[in-house]
């Protein structure tokens, strides 16, 4: 049976940030965080998902605030940049103090 | 807002963030340009100073040092802001991406180290020039400060190489210090290595990077 403490740290589990927490989306908030910004190809590198998902999950990211995109050109090359906005880091930092509070309250 | 249940950990997350700030700190050396670049500057003013020291005492070129360093490493520093995003635009950029690390240093904690820095300076000069015969511990301390830089940025990258790099500077200023040569020949063979060293340090990791695998789509 879950003492008061693990009680109290269950609807704090249910309540997390979706769009932060799914684990691609996680990973590229992640690889994002202690940047100013970076380019498609180093996020498809460091993250390891494939252009398509990497694609997709961006968008989902974009249209949730949490990334801006600028697609333009390097040379003739197209290039797409991407940064994380305050919406964005703000979220995730909420996500971190979640997970935290959530460590907090359950046994050891 | 949807949610869901966490399925890491925040000290997970945590270290997940600091492997994403070191990888991207580390990006920055990965390709071996910048060492390239430093080993080709460090070889200038080796030359510069082999030409000071074959020189006939009292003629112009026995004092080039005093006119061509300054000339020999701004035109350096510039040359290099000016190709590396060239090269690696055309070069690395494509095969491994760009990052962009956030900067976290205030522009008061780049003064108190700027300050710091001109502190240690002004007094190992003063202490130099008080003391008879302690410039020729001058290539040593040259080595000690080139190393302590090389150290603080492999530190920051955690790049094995920069730190490597940094004992081999503070190793070959002491060398030279104590071997106690005249001063142009000192400073010559104290570039020298460390030029040398630089560069083949920097073709091996640019070998290194050209040789991983593309990432397929």
């Amino acid at each position: 049976m879950p003492d008061d403490a693990e009680r109290a740290a269950i609807p704090d589990m249910v309540d997390v940030d979706r769009i932060v927490h799914e684990p691609a989306r996680l990973a590229i908030l992640t690889t994002l965080y202690p940047l100013e910004e970076s380019d498609f190809v180093y996020l498809h590198r460091a993250t390891g998902l494939t252009k398509g998902n990497l694609s997709s999950h961006l968008s989902r990211l974009e249209s949730a605030g949490y990334v801006a995109i600028e697609k333009t050109y390097r040379g003739k090359v197209p290039l797409t940049l991407v940064a994380m906005t305050h919406a964005g880091r703000a979220a995730f930092d909420a996500y971190r103090d979640r997970l935290r509070a959530i460590a907090a309250r359950l046994p050891e | 807002m949807e949610t869901a249940t966490p399925s890491m950990s925040a000290s997970e997350l945590d270290e997940r963030i600091v492997d994403a700030e070191r990888h991207a700190a580390a990006h920055a050396y990965e390709d071996g340009y910048a060492e390239i670049v430093l080993g080709a500057l460090f070889l200038a003013i080796a030359a510069l100073f082999l030409v000071e020291s074959r020189a006939s005492p009292g003629t112009a070129l026995a004092g080039i040092s005093a006119i061509g360093l300054p000339v020999v490493v701004l035109v350096g520093l510039l040359a290099a802001r000016a190709l590396l995003p060239l090269w690696r635009e055309r070069v690395t950029y494509p095969r491994e991406g760009h990052a962009v690390p956030r900067r976290k240093s205030s522009r008061a904690g780049k003064a108190v180290a700027g300050l710091a820095a001109a502190i240690v300076a002004v007094g190992a000069v003063v202490a130099l020039l008080l003391r008879p015969g302690a410039m020729a511990w001058l290539p040593a301390l040259q080595g000690i400060f080139v190393g302590g830089l090389l150290a603080m940025l492999g530190a920051r990258a955690g790049s094995r190489r920069l730190v490597v790099l940094a004992a081999w500077s503070a190793a070959v200023g002491l060398v030279v210090a104590a071997v106690g040569l005249e001063d142009a020949a000192a400073a010559m063979w104290l570039y020298a290595a460390l030029g040398a060293a630089a560069l083949v340090s920097g073709v091996a990791a640019w070998a290194r990077f050209s040789a991983r695998p593309r990432m397929a789509a």
